[in-house]
């Protein structure tokens, strides 16, 4: 491994950018359909139910982060498939770079396409409420830090969850038994202290769950510290899973497609 | 004096555990020459296109080296890289880029001047004929193009070994006539080529030396015309197809 491999790396990543840029414009509109209609929902009919009037911009926190988590997952449908099918990796796979690297682009390369689509939902969210949301407590590097460090760890994530579904026909398992549970109970439409408040063992079962920390993250990062898991704990856990995540995919990918070690 | 490209030494691959092992390969021992057209021949299963992905470093074998240069290639794989070029059996090819796009990416992961780039990209079109479908997704190639093209994306670093993964499987005859052309042309330039095929006419017409593989061992390595005159036959299928019913009928009195 030398420069040249890291230089064919990033070109790996710039043909990934270039593939899914005919795509960008479509995702776009459909994350700005989604973010639109669930934040005015929750900012301006879900408060008459007796929610607090600042539930819009809670909501928009939770929805900037996790809407990553989504657009990867869509690479995990394409990956398998072509593990199904056409085997295009194989390709990359021959390329001068260690094999290990061929999968940490994909990673890569799906963390950026995630951010290139949900770097403009917290900007939009913000737009729309407007004085309804708070910006007391925002702090624009920890907004890019955890922003930065949640993608990246959807991006590894996808890696491992293309590295365990065997075939595209077990893909609606992984939605219904991993992704959606993550999800849910990963605190997109409640806090972490609200859990702990109403049943603290479930509360503390949710901290094995990495998405809650990227969750929280944003929400301390936009919103303020107070009513949220510390911001530098979500930093470093996601940060730790990041890396943990990352080296058990590559390690599954490397043997599921027979690589050089 | 020929000059050895590659040297192959106890090269076995195994696959599964316990009841369910597989040996793909059982030691295969061989040297390809600089510039010539080696052919690998087989029944299905028996070990061509693994031991072509062995070589070309998409897996790994289970024992043995593989020497360049005095060196073995799994001391610097990434290097080793570039100086090959593999062309597998079914298309790998980016279908959402064009095929300037595809061929211009290839040259980028090879590190490639951009200048190198568009020379070879003019040179590779014009010489396969896809200058017409050069603004055209890959998706849209018939069979024929694509496989021109996946040519033309092997040979865009020029590398020094080609291996083709039977490269004329399921084309048109006149398909197959002109991958053969462009086989001679890569020889006369002095390329090394390895050839996994199916067709024995092809083998035939176009190897310096064939080796036949069977179950993992190999059968036998000469040229084309020493074969037919040491076994008789008139032509590479005949000896292919008595050797295959020779060692089916050994293996057969192994297992009563």
């Amino acid at each position: 491994m030398n420069l040249l491999s890291f230089k064919t790396c990033s070109r790996l990543i710039w043909r990934d950018l270039v593939v899914f840029l005919p795509s960008f414009w479509d995702r776009l509109i459909n994350a700005v359909i989604w973010v639109l209609l669930t934040i005015v929902v929750f900012q301006y009919i879900f408060p008459t139910m007796g929610l607090s009037a600042e539930y819009g911009a809670f909501m928009a926190c939770a929805n900037a982060i996790s809407w990553g988590f989504f657009e990867v997952m869509e690479n995990v449908s394409r990956f398998v498939a072509d593990l199904d099918g056409e085997k295009s990796i194989t390709y990359d796979l021959t390329l001068p770079l260690p094999q290990w690297m061929v999968f940490c682009r994909l990673a890569l390369a799906s963390a950026l396409q995630a951010m290139f689509i949900s770097v403009f939902i917290l900007p939009l969210s913000i737009a729309v409420l407007w004085n309804n949301f708070p910006l007391g407590g925002l702090s624009v590097v920890k907004v890019c830090l955890i922003f930065l460090i949640s993608n990246l760890f959807y991006g590894f994530f996808s890696l491992w969850m293309s590295s365990i579904v065997p075939n595209l026909r077990s893909i609606n398992n992984i939605w219904s038994r991993v992704i959606f549970p993550l999800w849910w109970l990963g605190g997109y439409q409640f806090s972490w202290a609200t859990m702990h408040k109403i049943s603290p063992i479930t509360a503390n079962c949710m901290l094995v769950n990495p998405v809650l920390y990227t969750v929280e993250g944003m929400r301390a990062a936009v919103l303020g510290q107070e009513g949220y898991i510390n911001f530098w704990v979500c930093f470093f856990v996601i940060f730790a899973c990041t890396v943990v995540v990352g080296y058990i995919a590559t390690k599954r990918m490397l043997k599921r497609l027979d690589c050089l070690l | 004096m020929r000059t050895p490209l590659l040297e192959i030494r106890g090269v076995t691959k195994t696959y599964g555990s316990g009841a369910h092992t597989i040996h793909a390969l059982k030691g295969v021992n061989l040297t390809i020459y600089k510039g010539e057209i080696f052919s690998l021949l087989g029944v299905n299963g028996a070990g061509k296109s693994t031991l072509s992905s062995i070589i070309a470093t998409l897996h790994p074998a289970t024992t043995g080296d593989i020497i360049k240069d005095g060196h073995s290639i799994y001391d610097d794989v990434v290097e080793y890289r570039r100086t090959i070029g593999l062309c597998p059996q079914k298309p790998n090819i980016d279908m959402m880029l064009t095929i300037e796009e595809n061929l211009r990416f290839a040259g980028r992961f090879f590190c490639m001047s951009e200048e190198k780039i568009k020379e070879r990209m003019k040179y590779l079109m014009e010489r396969f004929n896809l200058t017409r479908y050069a603004s055209m997704k890959a998706s849209v190639l018939s069979g024929g193009y694509k496989q021109r093209f996946m040519l033309a994306r092997t040979l865009m670093h020029e590398p020094e070994l080609v291996i083709l993964d039977e490269p004329t499987v399921g084309l048109d005859p006149h398909v197959r006539r002109d991958i053969w052309e462009i086989i001679k042309m890569l020889k006369k330039e002095n390329v090394t080529v390895l050839l996994t095929t199916h067709y024995l006419d092809e083998a035939e017409k176009l190897s310096d030396r064939v080796c036949l593989l069977d179950n993992g061992v190999i059968q036998f390595i000469d040229t084309p015309e020493e074969l037919m005159r040491a076994h008789g036959g008139a032509n590479l299928e005949d000896i292919f197809v008595k050797l295959i019913k020779e060692s089916e009928a050994e293996a057969k009195q192994q297992e009563e």
